[in-house]
């Protein structure tokens, strides 16, 4: 299930950014354990083409995202089949949990014995996060359990990448584990196959963008807005806190900001438990229309970051 | 009781808006548990706090817990158990069979290569520039532009060309003869001129001092004869120019100032010497000018590949935009004076201003993203945008003209295209190839070979490659 060698032959995947508004796709490289990306290329979709995260007009979505990958391939020189799903707007969400592990075992930890542990530890997980879940108001038999990442390891105390090798007799892993909207799975398999696309990552953007942060920030709000959805999460203590979206974005709070920032706050406080975050970034067509100078942006490198932290950590 | 019915297309928004409108203080949402506003519990959260904002209170049905699906166990009876008798040969043909078909529907393979037709789309464009101190752009409402500034020194030796002639002057006696009836007095600097002989033109001097020549006198040896003796005086003079031409004999003879030679005559009264002269360099104003433009044309040579080589990533100078001056002058000689070489120390400054082509390129897309022809698109690829020369516009440096060449192409849906070839008939293949707008030219090529005679293109999509190339 898990890595933990660096890979050293070149690796392409597709990156395949998709929101409410627009599609666009790139070409992540990795060589040498050095991730790129290029050929990056963009289609707005329609009006009215996705609705929050419903697509409405599927064709539309389709033909849109047909001629943003065509173009990418076009100007890569080939067809690269392997894709990572990246999805705006709360198509996904996702927990972060600590798991502890007391160790019986005196010797060296083994990467079968680190995979046993995981495995045996994999429902409990899953069914702790779908709590979690339940607590923040989600319906549970709505969602879908995706997948898990390790972001980080503590062992007897100490953090490191990998407690490999260690005489570990306490093991703690914080896990982030990956829910999808059921209803969303099949459209998403649907187009994945329609483009002749091999799906191996699906993440959500403002989890992805909270990844390649926490080298700078452990503590934080992180927002991602578009025309019609706004997708927030936070950082606590170098944890990923569960994203929850709402429905409305730029198009409506233009219109109204002040609804636009009560409900930014509503959400914040729900994910922080009323605790202040901070820091505030966030990510999306600029400008702000309200005060936004404790608001800042997220750096373009993080996507970069957060994509290096899942292909070539864990990859 | 005011009610609001959710539908597939109902927006937060405009929940919002009708909660804003409704008088009444208790507002149903209809069916909101089924709609897609649902899946994210920060909706109602946000609905019922803006409700809540105004004094009026959001009443929604509960989520419904879906039914668990029922499990279905099933069980198959065993065919083959009953039939094992035939299984063995049964199968042998079956998959022999089945391995034949297998065969001609998977093996084949091939690879459509298209070459679109290119248009080339020529603009022109007038694009803004902005100094900026790192050259970023990141509103892609103008081009920012970096202010290089650079200064060169140098110091060089020249030869002087100029000509000048110093020498000596020759000097020597005079003695003047004053054969008139008055006394004469001629004044120190009164021109003596030579008289004459073999000289082909005169040679002047000048009277060293005041002299005073008594007039003629006579004597009569005999009766009724008179004998006239003329006035003299002996007097030094100098020659007016260099020369050894001036170192005249004794007895040369001379006419004094304006005076006829009948009347007042002299005769060297002795050599004449001292007389020299020689031709040397000095540092003329030819010189100077030469000089200053010999060095600074290389200094400003030096100005341009020093603000080239300060360029930072993919900038580029806009060489209409360089501007050279000479900053500070020094010769070590004065104008005039006598030298075989002068060194001259020259500092100038040269500045100009770059730009960096990636964002050019951005600029330019987004300036003629509008206006390609219906049906062509244009392929992000680096050789297919050139830009022709970027020359500034007005004399403040805030405007540039940009002409730029564009290679575009015609739009295809390649995937399209092979779904709907997959199978199908070579024939179809061409019809729909010479059907479809753009295509300069294609080639096809299938294997194998020995299965030519089915002229099919592939069933299998990944056994058939459609691909796009452009030269």
């Amino acid at each position: 299930m898990f890595n933990f060698f660096k890979k050293s032959k070149t690796q392409e995947y597709v990156l395949f950014d998709f929101c409410a508004d627009a599609i666009s796709t790139s070409v992540i490289t990795i060589k040498n354990d050095q991730l790129e990306l290029s050929n990056k290329f963009e289609q707005r979709l329609p009006k009215a083409a996705v609705l929050g995260t419903k697509i409405l007009n599927y064709e539309a979505v389709l033909e849109a995202a047909s001629f943003s990958l065509q173009n990418t391939f076009l100007t890569f020189g080939k067809r690269v089949k392997k894709a990572f799903f990246l999805f705006s707007g709360g198509a996904m969400t996702g927990v972060s949990l600590v798991v502890k592990i007391n160790r019986r075992n005196q010797s060296p930890l083994s990467e079968k014995e680190l995979s046993f542990i995981i495995e045996k530890a994999q429902p409990e997980v899953i069914q702790k996060g779908m709590d979690n879940l339940s607590s923040l108001g989600f319906d549970r038999s709505g969602l879908e359990f995706l997948n898990f990442d390790i972001l980080s390891f503590r062992f007897d105390g100490k953090t490191g990448p990998s407690p490999l090798a260690t005489t570990a007799k306490t093991l703690e892993a914080i896990f982030y584990l990956r829910f999808i909207r059921k209803a969303q799975w099949p459209v998403i398999l649907e187009l994945a196959n329609d483009l002749k696309l091999e799906p191996e990552y699906f993440w959500e953007k403002t989890p992805l963008l909270s990844l390649g942060l926490l080298e700078l920030q452990k503590n934080g709000a992180v927002l991602n807005s578009g025309l019609g959805f706004s997708d927030i999460t936070a950082l606590a203590d170098g944890r990923i806190l569960p994203n929850l979206s709402f429905d409305l974005g730029l198009a409506d709070f233009r219109q109204n900001p002040e609804v636009y920032r009560q409900s930014l706050q509503l959400g914040i406080a729900k994910i922080l438990k009323a605790k202040k975050p901070e820091k505030l970034y966030w990510s999306g067509q600029p400008p702000l229309p309200f005060e936004s100078s404790e608001w800042e942006q997220i750096p373009a490198e993080a996507l970069k970051r957060g994509l290096g932290w899942i292909l070539l950590k864990y990859g | 009781m005011d009610k609001i019915v959710i539908d597939d297309l109902t927006t937060m928004a405009s929940i919002i808006l009708k909660i804003d409108s409704s008088k009444e203080i208790e507002i149903e949402l209809e069916n909101w548990s089924s709609s897609a506003l649902a899946e994210s519990p920060l909706n109602l959260n946000i609905v019922e706090a803006y409700a809540r904002n105004l004094g009026k209170r959001i009443l929604s049905e509960k989520p419904v817990d879906p039914e668990e699906l029922p499990t279905v166990a099933v069980t198959k009876k065993s065919f083959w158990r009953n039939n094992f008798f035939w299984l063995p040969l049964t199968a042998f043909l079956l998959v022999a069979a089945l391995g034949f078909l297998a065969a001609l529907y998977f093996l084949p393979q091939a690879k459509l290569t298209i070459y679109p037709t290119k248009e080339v789309l020529a603009k022109a464009l007038t694009v803004t520039l902005k100094e900026s101190s790192d050259g970023s752009d990141e509103s892609m409402d103008f081009l920012a532009v970096r202010k290089i500034v650079v200064e060169e020194k140098n110091q060089k030796d020249f030869l002087t060309s100029g000509e000048k002639t110093i020498g000596e002057k020759a000097r020597g006696q005079i003695t003047i003869q004053n054969w008139t009836d008055a006394d004469l007095t001629f004044s120190a600097g009164i021109p003596v001129k030579t008289e004459g002989g073999n000289l082909s033109s005169s040679l002047s001097f000048a009277l060293e001092k005041e002299a005073v020549v008594p007039r003629q006198t006579f004597s009569s040896p005999f009766p009724g004869q008179k004998l006239y003796q003329a006035g003299t005086v002996t007097v030094g003079v100098e020659a007016q120019d260099f020369g050894q031409s001036y170192n005249l004999a004794v007895g040369t003879t001379f006419t004094v100032a304006d005076k006829p030679f009948s009347q007042v005559s002299a005769v060297a009264a002795n050599n004449f010497t001292g007389g020299s002269s020689q031709k040397v360099r000095i540092f003329s104003q030819e010189d100077k000018t030469k000089s200053t433009a010999s060095l600074s044309a290389d200094l400003f040579a030096k100005g341009m590949l020093d603000l080239e080589s300060k360029l930072l990533g993919d900038e580029v100078l806009i060489e209409d935009s360089v501007r050279h001056k000479i900053t500070t002058v020094n010769y070590s000689r004065d104008l005039g004076a006598q030298a075989p070489s002068v060194s001259l120390s020259l500092v100038t400054q040269s500045q100009g201003l770059s730009y960096s082509q990636s964002s050019l390129r951005k600029l330019v897309l987004l300036e003629t993203r509008d206006v390609f022809p219906a049906g062509l698109t244009f392929l992000d690829r680096a050789d297919f945008l050139e830009v022709k020369e970027v020359n500034l516009s007005n004399l403040e440096n805030t405007k540039a003209d940009v002409a730029v060449k564009m290679i575009l192409i015609s739009k295809m849906d390649l995937d399209s295209l092979k779904n709907n070839l997959l199978g199908k008939n070579l024939g179809v293949l061409r019809q729909d190839l010479g059907r479809l707008k753009g295509v300069d030219k294609y080639t096809y090529e299938a294997w194998p070979n020995f299965l030519a005679w089915l002229k099919r293109v592939p069933f299998k999509s990944n056994r058939f490659l459609v691909e796009l190339r452009v030269e």
